[in-house]
């Protein structure tokens, strides 16, 4: 097996244990328990240290097809060191080097698109809400400002390019397109019920719009807009699984990773993890598509090209 | 020249671990068996990597964090508690904005207060916490129930806490439990008590006493900490109930996290008055109070307006002298400077304990020592214009008797904390309160303040700091650009 394919089930794994991590996180303050809780937790934490050192791993053996991803896998595997560090997070080398790292993770979003074929336009969406969440997070942390956008609403948008594109991948009809739509409808019954739940029941409306908020980190300035979120979060698990029977579980991965990560930067990120892990995601996103039949990168030059002749 | 180095290194290795990506140099240079050897190479370096997760996990090794929320600056001078947030250097420092949402979602009476501004400052011997949030209706005058219950002539609002049963919920008295008597309405009858709620039934101890409101709201009197949990598990909590002459005191708390590495659960347990307590019937397997984090322990600064507040006109514990008062305190210690303090707490997954041997609150972490350990976090508050502001300080370092249960605090350490905020008259009472959501992290500095505000809109050290990121970035970018290149 190559490096990125046993590195990525490793990270599914550790990604899905790390958003049990972000889910319990949020409740663990009410006064609720629920069965195997302190299990969980045990089990959610490793998975978020998981998490940091295999999107590491995985971002260093990408960077030989995106070079950009290096450094900030690099950065990931160093980083529980840093501890060694005393005060490291109040120093403002320490600010620097989040701005080299968002502006590095950027980059490689630029770098991964255009050395990928066109259908990774369809991720454009995708693009521009990993970049705004991040600018709302160094909006946050470092000019105490607070971005008050509809996050919902782009995550919708991201969320519908990526749907054109699971049902674009290979191809749209075929024997095993056909089964793939329905294999993967279990993948809606993840936060569907919570739907149903929530638009008969104020009471629950109330405690989701705590919970779910909390959980992905997305700031709901309209708290109306909960079961719209939930129903997006239903497609969203639906279309990842759609990609990983159809055939391309990088793409489910990648953007698993994103939705479970980007809008945690909206609170400030809190952990390094949570300000490259979406980079590392897109790359994820796009891997089948990178240097994939013609490039965007060659369009750009033909374009080129066309513009210095007609000059 | 070294990055590069490092560069072309990390190039190196990963061309010579990496079969897949560069077949023709394994090729060339390894035999079929050795190629398959090389095959196991990612299993193995993706469990190394996986113990190593699991490792970094058990030994709870921060993961590297983004910023410090809260900054506690070094100033010269010390606290003036008469008038909190008066010093000077307060001016210099600005607040951070801390989110509160309610500790339980459903309650009207939970997540009223909204957010809470926090400074945090130290002059080497001592730290002062400063904090502020919105109470547009004081619970003046309030006894708390503990302070008020050492008071024999104690008299006020607040006393005790009443819980209001959740909307649609009927009562039935089974006359067949002769042993049994209830109040209704004032009313003693023999019977049981019976409550129902969408199917569920809950059946009330000996003794109990509920009141109907006209509308058919029930009350449920003198609540005990195990009833609190028996209505909440059945869907029958609704909140705690208040009316103009029955309220709460004010309360803010706040948090310091005594474990290690990175805590995840900031919350509380609602149970018993201990773990296992059979109640009636109901096995209580967790005591109220009770860290909820598996394994983590922290220590609390809880202010009361109802009893820790230098105030003789409004805080009913000092109009009587309450704490100056051995015998009925029940210390062998009285406090010194006669001012505000706030109440040391320790929790654990065991229990909430009282750091002094008295236990007025909640039972005495030891039962013989720590002398003059319950007025050692000296407080100041004051209430103005629609706003709490209280001022915690605390010396740095404690006893070594009193460290296990409080933090020793100093440079070079990140702690979390946590805050909470009761507003007593809204009906935020005991655990429906308002809460930070996660724990905030907490840091010392050398330096006196933070970069003042300068005449631009952006500040000039974001300014260097991002024009360097920049250089930085697109020197890196372009090294890797090289070093790719080929």
């Amino acid at each position: 097996m190559s490096y990125i394919k046993i590195f990525s089930i490793f990270l599914a794994i550790s990604s899905s244990l790390a958003f049990l991590f972000e889910f319990i996180f949020p409740i663990s303050y009410l006064p609720i328990t629920f069965p195997y809780e302190g299990l969980m937790n045990y089990l959610g934490v490793t998975g978020l240290y998981m998490e940091a050192v295999f999107l590491g791993l995985v971002a260093v053996v990408l960077s030989n097809k995106v070079r950009s991803l290096l450094p900030l896998g690099i950065a990931l595997l160093v980083s529980p060191s840093l501890n060694l560090i005393h005060n490291y997070s109040l120093s403002p080398y320490w600010s620097f080097i989040e701005i080299v790292l968002a502006l590095l993770g950027i980059a490689s979003l630029i770098e991964v698109t255009i050395k990928s074929n066109r259908r990774s336009l369809l991720f454009l969406p995708t693009l521009a809400m990993v970049t705004l969440t991040t600018y709302a997070g160094i909006d946050t942390i470092f000019l105490h400002g607070d971005l008050a956008i509809c996050y919902s609403f782009i995550f919708i948008a991201s969320l519908l390019g990526v749907i054109i594109y699971a049902i674009i991948y290979n191809k749209i009809i075929s024997k095993r397109a056909m089964m793939s739509y329905i294999a993967a409808i279990p993948g809606l019954f993840v936060f569907l019920p919570l739907y149903f739940l929530v638009i008969n029941n104020r009471f629950l409306e109330i405690i989701m719009n705590m919970v779910i908020p909390s959980a992905f980190g997305i700031a709901l300035y309209n708290p109306y807009n909960l079961p719209i979120l939930l129903l997006a979060l239903s497609v969203s698990i639906y279309t990842i699984l759609l990609l990983a029977i159809k055939g391309n579980g990088y793409a489910g991965l990648g953007y698993f990773i994103i939705i479970t990560t980007a809008f945690q930067a909206i609170t400030g990120f809190h952990l390094l993890l949570y300000l490259l892990a979406p980079f590392i995601g897109f790359s994820i996103l796009n891997y089948r598509e990178i240097g994939n039949e013609r490039t965007i990168m060659d369009d750009l030059k033909k374009l080129v090209q066309r513009l210095s002749l007609n000059t | 020249m070294f990055f590069i180095k490092i560069i072309i290194t990390l190039n190196y290795l990963i061309k010579i671990i990496s079969p897949t990506f560069y077949p023709y140099y394994v090729e060339e240079r390894f035999s079929s068996c050795e190629f398959k050897m090389r095959k196991k190479i990612p299993l193995l370096i993706a469990l190394v990597a996986m113990l190593f997760s699991i490792m970094l996990a058990f030994e709870n090794v921060p993961l590297a964090q983004s910023s410090p929320t809260i900054v506690a600056y070094k100033v010269v001078g010390s606290a003036n508690l008469a008038n909190p947030g008066s010093c000077s250097f307060w001016s210099d420092i600005p607040w951070v904005n801390l989110s509160l949402t309610a500790n339980i979602p459903n309650a009207p009476t939970s997540g009223l207060t909204h957010y809470i501004l926090v400074k945090a400052a130290w002059n080497g011997s001592d730290i002062f916490i400063l904090v502020k949030w919105p109470a547009p209706n004081p619970a003046f005058g309030a006894w708390s129930a503990a302070a008020g219950a050492l008071y024999p002539s104690a008299t006020g609002p607040g006393l005790f806490r009443i819980i209001e049963l959740m909307p649609g919920t009927t009562y039935k008295l089974l006359t067949n439990c002769t042993s049994y008597v209830s109040i209704v309405n004032g009313k003693s009858e023999s019977g049981r008590l019976a409550f129902s709620y969408k199917g569920v039934t809950v059946l009330a101890p000996n003794g109990s006493q509920i009141r109907v409101l006209s509308n058919g709201t029930i009350l449920f009197y003198h609540s005990l900490r195990p009833m609190e949990y028996i209505f909440y598990c059945n869907g029958l909590f609704y909140g705690y109930y208040t009316n103009s002459t029955w309220y709460y005191p004010d309360r803010v708390a706040m948090m310091w996290y005594m474990g290690t590495g990175t805590p995840t659960m900031d919350g509380m347990n609602i149970g018993g008055k201990y773990a296992g307590q059979v109640y009636d019937g109901y096995n209580l397997s967790v005591a109220g109070g009770s860290f909820k984090m598996p394994g983590g322990s922290a220590n609390i600064w809880m202010w009361v307006s109802g009893a820790t507040w230098n105030n003789a006109t409004y805080d009913p514990a000092f109009k009587v002298h309450l704490w100056a008062n051995e015998s009925l305190t029940g210390l062998p210690y009285t406090d010194p400077d006669c001012g505000g303090f706030a109440v040391p707490l320790y929790t654990n997954n065991t229990n909430m304990y009282e750091v002094d041997c008295a236990g007025i609150w909640y039972n005495p972490v030891q039962s013989s020592g720590l002398n003059g350990s319950l007025f050692m976090i000296r407080t100041g508050a004051k209430w103005c214009n629609g706003y709490w502001t209280v001022e915690y300080v605390r010396s740095l370092t404690v006893p070594s008797n009193i460290a296990k249960y409080e933090p020793q605090i100093a440079l070079n350490t990140t702690y979390y904390v946590a805050f909470a905020v009761w507003q007593g008259r809204e009906g935020e009472t005991l655990f429906d309160k308002s809460i930070v959501t996660p724990f905030v992290t907490l840091a010392l500095s050398t330096a006196s303040h933070p970069t003042p505000p300068p005449p631009l809109v952006i500040s000039p050290t974001l300014m260097t700091v991002t024009v360097v990121g920049v250089v930085v970035a697109v020197v890196a970018l372009a090294i890797i650009w090289i070093v790719y290149r080929k």
